[in-house]
C-alpha cells in the first residue's frame, strides 16, 4: 500500500513540471507587461522601468526565466542595476519554495495567503457538492435498476441527460428567480413569508466583520450553491450506479443468494449494492477534479468567495502572479484529487493488488 | 385462434431474424435499423434537424419572412415581450429584434460547436493512431503531455487563453480544437492497441501494405462508429462550453450574437425582460439535450451488448 502510494505520488511529479510550463508559457504570451503594470506610477522614469525589467529578467529567453520562476535566483548572480554586469544575488525564492512573488492588485501581499483564505470556501462547498452527488445519484440509480424499465427508470433516464445539459449558470439563475422573486411573491397572499427572499441569493455568510461564523450557523447560504452545482454529479452518478448495479445482480453470488432464499431487499442492498458501489470509486477523481474547474461558474454567480472567484478576479484585472498561483494550486489539488480517489479505491476493493498497479 | 395468434409470434420471430441475422448487412445498416426504431432519438434528430434549418436559413428568415434585421435598435421598442406587434419574441436591452438575433446566433453556436468538434476529433485520431500504432517513447510523452492537460482545470485554462487571444468565433474553435482532443485521443489509443494485434491487420501486413495504409484504411475505419457517438456528445459539450465563456466574459464578444453571449447579457436584464433569460437559454439546453440523446441512441445501435 506505501509503496502504491509512493508511486502515484512520483508519477505526479512530470505531471506537476509539465502543468507550470504549460502555464508559463501562456503567461509569457499574454497581453500587458508587467513592468508597464508594476510602474504604472508616471512619476516613474524610463531608465527607472528598465533597471526593472533587467531584474525581473523579463528580456531572458524562456527557460531562463522559467527557472528564476520555478527555483529562484538566490543561488545565481543577477544583474541589479542594470549596468549590464551580473553583481547581486538575486532575491526571490521560486514556487517549489512556496515564493509566488507578490500580487499586483493587492498590494504586495503574498498569493499563496490569498489563497488560502479562500480555500476553505472552495472546499467547503465542493465537499457538500460530492456527498450530496453520489447520495444522491447512488439513490436515484439503485431505484432505476431496481426498477428497471418502468417508468421511474425510464424518467431517470431523461433526467440524467438533461441534467448534463443545462448550462450551470442559467440553472442558478432560474434557481435563484424562483426562490427569491416567484415563490415568495406567489405564495404571500396565503400568509406565507412576507414577500422578501426564501433563501440568501449569494454570498457565503452574512455580511459581518471578523469572517464567516462556523458552517452551521450558515447553512441557509449553502442550499442554493450546492443543489445547483450537485445537479451534474447527481444526473451522472445515478447512470453509474444504475450501470453497476445491473452488472453485479446478473453474477453468480447474487443468484445464489437467491438460490438460498434471501428476501429480494437482502439480495439488493445487502449483496448488489455493497458490491456495485465499488467500481464506482473510478469515478470520484474526475467528479471532484472538475468540481474544483467548474467552481468559477458557480462562485462568481453565487459570489461564494473561493480560489474560483479570486482566479476571475485576477484575470480580469490582469494579476498575474495571483493567476498563476491559482492555477498551480488548483492543478495541484486536482493531481491530489485523483491520487486520493485511486487510493480509495484500492482501499475499497481488497481485489485490487497494488503491485500490479 | 389460438393457430392465428402463434401464426403472428412466428411471423414477428421471422421478422426479427431478418433483421437482427441478415448476413448481408453491415454494421451501419444494421445500426441504421435499430436508429428507426428508437423514437426518442429520431425526434432527438428531428428537433436538432430543425435547429439545423433554421440557423441555415436565417438571413432568408429573419429579412424575408418576418422582415426583420438583427442590428437596427430602437429606444422606443426595448424590452418588448414575447408576441409583440412585429417582434415575435419580442426585443432586447436596445431594442434589436430578438428573433433574428437568435437565428443568426444559432448559427454561430452550432457553427462553433460542429467546426471545434470536428477539429478536435481530427487531432485526437491523428494522435491517438499514431501512439497507439507504435507505442513506445512516442506512447509515453504524448500520454504524459495528455495527463498535464487534463489536470489543469479545463475551464481555467480556457480562461486563460481567451483572455490572451481575443476570442472571435474563429479563435474560439481553434482554441477548442486545440484543447479538447485528449478525450478521443485516449479513445483511439486504446482501440488502436486491441486492433492492431488482429488478424486482418497481420494479413494486410503480409500483403505488403505500409505503416500509414494500415493505421488509416483499416484501424481508422474500423473506430469510426465510435468517433460518430464522440462527434455527437463533442459538440453538446462545446455549445455549453461556449456559454459558460460567455458567462464569465471571455466568450464571443457582443455585438456578434451567440446563444451563450444572449443569454448571459440578458442576465443583467432578468427583471425588466424576463424572455432574454428563457428563451436562449432553453434554446441551448434543447439542443444539447437532443445531441446527448442522439449520442446515447447511436451508442445502443452500434452496440446492442451495451445498451440498457
Amino acid at each position: 500500500m506505501q509503496r502504491y502510494i509512493i508511486r502515484r505520488l512520483l508519477q505526479a511529479i512530470p505531471t506537476f513540471f509539465g502543468i507550470t510550463i504549460i502555464v508559463y508559457f501562456i503567461m509569457l504570451l499574454a497581453p500587458g507587461d508587467p513592468v508597464a503594470l508594476m510602474t504604472f506610477d508616471p512619476s516613474i522614469r524610463q531608465d527607472e522601468r528598465e533597471v526593472l525589467a533587467i531584474k525581473l529578467g523579463v528580456n531572458d529567453p524562456f527557460h531562463i526565466q522559467y527557472l528564476r520562476w520555478l527555483i529562484g535566483d538566490d543561488w545565481m548572480m543577477v544583474d541589479s542595476n542594470a549596468d549590464g554586469e551580473v553583481d547581486s544575488w538575486g532575491d526571490n525564492y521560486g514556487i517549489l519554495r512556496g515564493d509566488f512573488g507578490s500580487s499586483f492588485k493587492f498590494r504586495g501581499s503574498n498569493p499563496l495567503k490569498l489563497i488560502s483564505e479562500r480555500l476553505g470556501a472552495t472546499i467547503e462547498l465542493n465537499i457538500a457538492v460530492v456527498l450530496i452527488g453520489v447520495i444522491g445519484g447512488l439513490l436515484i440509480g439503485v431505484v432505476a435498476a431496481v426498477q428497471r424499465g418502468r417508468a421511474f427508470d425510464k424518467s431517470s433516464r431523461i433526467f440524467a441527460v438533461l441534467g448534463d445539459s443545462v448550462p450551470a449558470f442559467w440553472f442558478a439563475l432560474l434557481a435563484i428567480m424562483l426562490m427569491g422573486l416567484v415563490l415568495p411573491r406567489a405564495l404571500e397572499p396565503y400568509g406565507i413569508g412576507d414577500g422578501s427572499p426564501f433563501l440568501p441569493m449569494g454570498g457565503r455568510c452574512p455580511p459581518v466583520r471578523g469572517g464567516c461564523p462556523p458552517i452551521y450557523a450558515r447553512l441557509q447560504y449553502m442550499i442554493l450553491p450546492v443543489l445547483v452545482s450537485s445537479l451534474g454529479p447527481i444526473a451522472g452518478w445515478s447512470r453509474f450506479m444504475r450501470a453497476s448495479m445491473l452488472e453485479t445482480i446478473n453474477s453468480d453470488y447474487i443468484r445464489t443468494a437467491q438460490a438460498k432464499g434471501l428476501t429480494s431487499r437482502g439480495v439488493w442492498i445487502r449483496h448488489g449494492l455493497r458490491n456495485a458501489i465499488i467500481p464506482l470509486m473510478v469515478f470520484l477523481g474526475p467528479l471532484i477534479f472538475g468540481l474544483i474547474g467548474g467552481s468559477v461558474i458557480i462562485e462568481r454567480i453565487f459570489s461564494w468567495p473561493g480560489i474560483g472567484l479570486l482566479l476571475f478576479d485576477s484575470v480580469v484585472s490582469r494579476d498575474y502572479p495571483v493567476v498563476m498561483t491559482s492555477v498551480v494550486i488548483g492543478s495541484v489539488l486536482a493531481i491530489l484529487g485523483y491520487i486520493a480517489a485511486d487510493i480509495l479505491y484500492a482501499l475499497s476493493d481488497p481485489r485490487v493488488r497494488f503491485q500490479g498497479l | 385462434m389460438r393457430n392465428d395468434r402463434s401464426a403472428v409470434r412466428i411471423a414477428k420471430f421471422k421478422q426479427r431474424e431478418q433483421d437482427e441475422f441478415v448476413p448481408s448487412l453491415n454494421l451501419y445498416q444494421k445500426a441504421f435499423r435499430r436508429i428507426c426504431r428508437d423514437r426518442p432519438t429520431l425526434l432527438a434528430m428531428a428537433v436538432l434537424a430543425v435547429f439545423v434549418l433554421l440557423a441555415v436559413c436565417a438571413p432568408f428568415l429573419s429579412e424575408t419572412v418576418f422582415q426583420v434585421d438583427q442590428v437596427t435598435q430602437s429606444v422606443r421598442n426595448k424590452y418588448l415581450p414575447l408576441f409583440s406587434q412585429g417582434h415575435v419574441l419580442g426585443t432586447d436591452e436596445l431594442g434589436r429584434d430578438h428573433l433574428s438575433r437568435l437565428l443568426y446566433g444559432g448559427r454561430i453556436s452550432l457553427g462553433i460547436g460542429v467546426a471545434a468538434a470536428v477539429l478536435s476529433l481530427g487531432i485526437g485520431i491523428v494522435v491517438g493512431v499514431f501512439a497507439g500504432f507504435y507505442g513506445g517513447l512516442a506512447d509515453d510523452l504524448i500520454n504524459w503531455f495528455m495527463l498535464t492537460l487534463n489536470n489543469i482545470p479545463g475551464l481555467f485554462l480556457l480562461i486563460l487563453i481567451t483572455e490572451m487571444l481575443s476570442p472571435n468565433p474563429l479563435t474560439l474553435v481553434l482554441i477548442f480544437g486545440v484543447l479538447g482532443w485528449t478525450g478521443t485521443t485516449r479513445l483511439v489509443r486504446a482501440e488502436t492497441y486491441s486492433i492492431k494485434e488482429r488478424e486482418y491487420i497481420i494479413a494486410a501486413r503480409a500483403m505488403g501494405a505500409s505503416n500509414w495504409r494500415i493505421m488509416f484504411s483499416h484501424i481508422v475505419p474500423n473506430i469510426f462508429s465510435l468517433l460518430i457517438i464522440t462527434l455527437s456528445q463533442a459538440i453538446g459539450g462545446l455549445i455549453l462550453a461556449e456559454s459558460a465563456l460567455s458567462f464569465l466574459g471571455f466568450g464571443v464578444q457582443p455585438p456578434t450574437p451567440t446563444w451563450g453571449n444572449m443569454l448571459s447579457g440578458g442576465l443583467e436584464y432578468a427583471r425588466k425582460a424576463p424572455h432574454l433569460v428563457y428563451v436562449p437559454g432553453l434554446l441551448i439546453t434543447t439542443t444539447v439535450f437532443c445531441l446527448y440523446l442522439i449520442g446515447d441512441g447511436l451508442r445502443d445501435a452500434f452496440d446492442p451488448k451495451i445498451a440498457d
